[in-house]
């Protein structure tokens, strides 16, 4: 007779274990995204209130003021839009020429309250903007289901006498503030100069033309749009890290993912293995940097082995000198030392013999030459004391490799 | 009448074989080492899913905090047109001074091995104000955003702030840029 044992009951627990597993895991994922999505009700709900407030005043620009439709009396109405809905209402305020806008908006069962008071003001030069808003507030969450009107109306006036009382007293203030000579000045003059505070230049701080620069953190790998609108295929950040051996100087064991150290600085020794194999330059196993160098010294340790090598090709190639037979490899490699460097670059391509080369590494050589000389400024120009990451290293490679 | 079942049989398959006591005790440890694995796996993940959510709650509803109060101002003070300051200096709709500033977290950067700061927002009421003697309450501080590393604010023109502001966690670096314009720039009443 056939023994039944327990082995269909064991694979059945673990069946169900691991569906139980699995269901868990898509139920933490479930209420992870509806955390998410509840962060950014606000900003839904404010462009619900954008939309309605245009709506309102769209009802001024076709009708013209005489012909408002609240000027009888108030318009209140409600509607759904983008998920939400808003409940509207448009009043005149006691003050001529001068009307109120309650705009309460339901998103996700929640309410938030926008409030505008505004004042019409026919402009023949500007006929696109009817109205100056006078006064506005936002009240989110839990306040937002005031259906208090008459009171936020009383609010907004007591807000509006308060600001009158300090008009001139604020604007006295600000015209002092903001002729300061530096920020530590602006906080010291406010009495908001606080233990704490990031270190602070004498100077005002400098006048950005452009995109404030995304510092410290440096592009991962290129989108691919990048190369499908240049029309040029550009190798991943993985495929150039294969291609310049790069795991011997990251090892695995200690850099898993090099993406996670593009923020931290490129050492000189790190970049002379880069241009190296960037130009493909012979590695030679005598290492006259050791006899040029004081402070590089022979060793097996492998990563040190590696840099060893490339400096002294670098150095046999005319593209490091080092300053006072020392090559300071651990230090930071800064722009104005990267402008040097690229100089030797284009002298090293400029000396290179044609006949010595395929077609493909004078074209590759071409391209480095062009983008050595246009980055020379930039580096000599712009923060030259400051110093290079790995990022800017493996960014030239992207560039360069293909 | 004699009742007669197989219980001598029945006893004699009580026990189990040693086939199947390796078999099953092979199959339960291939499945646990699974499970263990799956769950240790799913584990690191939750966690950084977690610090990755905790961040994005603090980023975002500092965004709004803050996004709300640049929409309920009047005027910029700081930065000047073009500038790219580290501070931002408002009226607000009452035409009293809102300032924004990083303050250092001291525990949260001695666990992290870097600068953290906090975005505090000080409200500096006209009314108590005192220009020739300056004071302000330390107690009045709100905490706007933490895990601070970097945050500058540029006036692109002079309605419109933009902000770009960097975030260290433990595991990862987060950065946003935005744009907040005033609301409350017409003249008073």
């Amino acid at each position: 007779m056939q023994k039944k044992g327990y082995i269909f009951p064991a694979v059945l627990m673990a069946t169900l274990a691991i569906g139980l597993f699995i269901v868990t895991l898509s139920q933490l994922q479930k209420s992870t995204k509806a955390q998410f999505k509840h962060l950014n009700e606000y900003q839904r709900a404010f462009n619900i209130a954008c939309s309605a407030l245009v709506e309102a005043l769209a009802d001024l620009q076709t009708k013209q003021w005489n012909n408002r439709s609240f000027k009888n009396s108030p318009v209140v109405y409600t509607k759904e839009i983008y998920g939400g809905q808003f409940n509207l209402k448009a009043e005149n305020h006691s003050v001529e020429n001068v009307f109120n806008v309650v705009i309460r908006v339901k998103y996700s069962e929640k309410y938030f309250l926008f409030y505008w008071r505004l004042k019409y003001v026919p402009d023949l030069i500007d006929f696109t903007t009817l109205t100056i808003p006078l006064y506005h507030t936002q009240f989110p969450g839990a306040k937002g289901d005031s259906s208090d009107f008459d009171g936020l109306n009383a609010k907004a006036d007591k807000d509006l006498e308060k600001a009158s009382e300090n008009y001139i007293k604020v604007h006295k203030i600000a015209e002092i503030v903001n002729n300061k000579d530096s920020l530590n000045e602006v906080l010291q003059t406010l009495g908001v100069k606080l233990p704490g505070l990031p270190e602070l230049s004498d100077n005002r701080p400098p006048i950005v033309t452009g995109l404030p620069p995304f510092e410290n953190l440096k592009p991962r790998d290129l989108p691919d749009i990048i190369s499908q609108t240049k029309g040029i295929s550009k190798p991943s950040l993985k495929e150039v890290i294969e291609k310049f051996r790069l795991p011997e100087i990251y090892p695995p064991t200690k850099v898993p993912d090099i993406r996670e150290i593009l923020t931290i600085p490129l050492t000189r020794f790190e970049l002379a293995v880069y241009v190296v194999r960037l130009l493909e330059i012979p590695e030679i196993s005598d290492l006259p940097a050791i006899e040029n160098f004081n402070d590089i010294t022979p060793t097996e340790e492998p990563i040190q082995k590696t840099f060893n090598t490339a400096v002294s090709s670098a150095f046999e190639n005319g593209l490091v000198q080092g300053w006072k037979n020392t090559f300071f490899g651990k230090e930071v490699m800064v722009r104005e030392h990267m402008a040097i460097l690229l100089r030797n670059v284009i002298t090293y391509i400029d000396n290179f013999s044609p006949n010595a080369a395929t077609t493909e590494q004078l074209n590759k050589f071409q391209r480095i030459r062009s983008w050595a000389g246009s980055k020379i400024p930039e580096y000599e120009k712009i923060n030259p004391t400051s110093g290079l990451s790995v990022g800017d290293g493996l960014e030239m490679l992207l560039e360069l490799s293909m | 009448m004699q009742l007669i079942y197989n219980k001598p049989e029945y006893r004699q398959n009580v026990g189990f074989t040693l086939v199947e006591i390796l078999f099953t005790t092979i199959l339960v440890a291939l499945l646990g080492t699974s499970i263990f694995t799956l769950s240790s796996g799913a584990n690191k993940t939750q966690i950084k899913a977690t610090e990755d959510l905790q961040m994005q709650a603090n980023i975002l509803t500092g965004q709004n905090e803050l996004l709300r109060n640049i929409r309920e101002s009047r005027n910029i003070v700081v930065p000047r047109p073009g500038e790219n300051s580290p501070i931002l200096c408002m009226i607000d709709k009452t035409n009293d001074f809102r300032v924004f500033l990083p303050i250092k977290d001291e525990p949260l950067s001695q666990k992290m091995g870097y600068p953290v700061y906090k975005l505090a927002l000080c409200n500096q009421e006209m009314k108590t104000f005192n220009i020739d003697n300056p004071a302000f309450d330390k107690s009045k501080l709100k905490t706007i955003f933490t895990n601070l590393k970097k945050i500058n604010f540029w006036l692109t023109n002079p309605n419109t702030i933009t902000v770009t502001a960097f975030f260290g966690a433990q595991q990862r670096e987060f950065q946003i840029i935005f744009d907040g314009a005033l609301m409350n720039a017409g003249e008073h009443e």
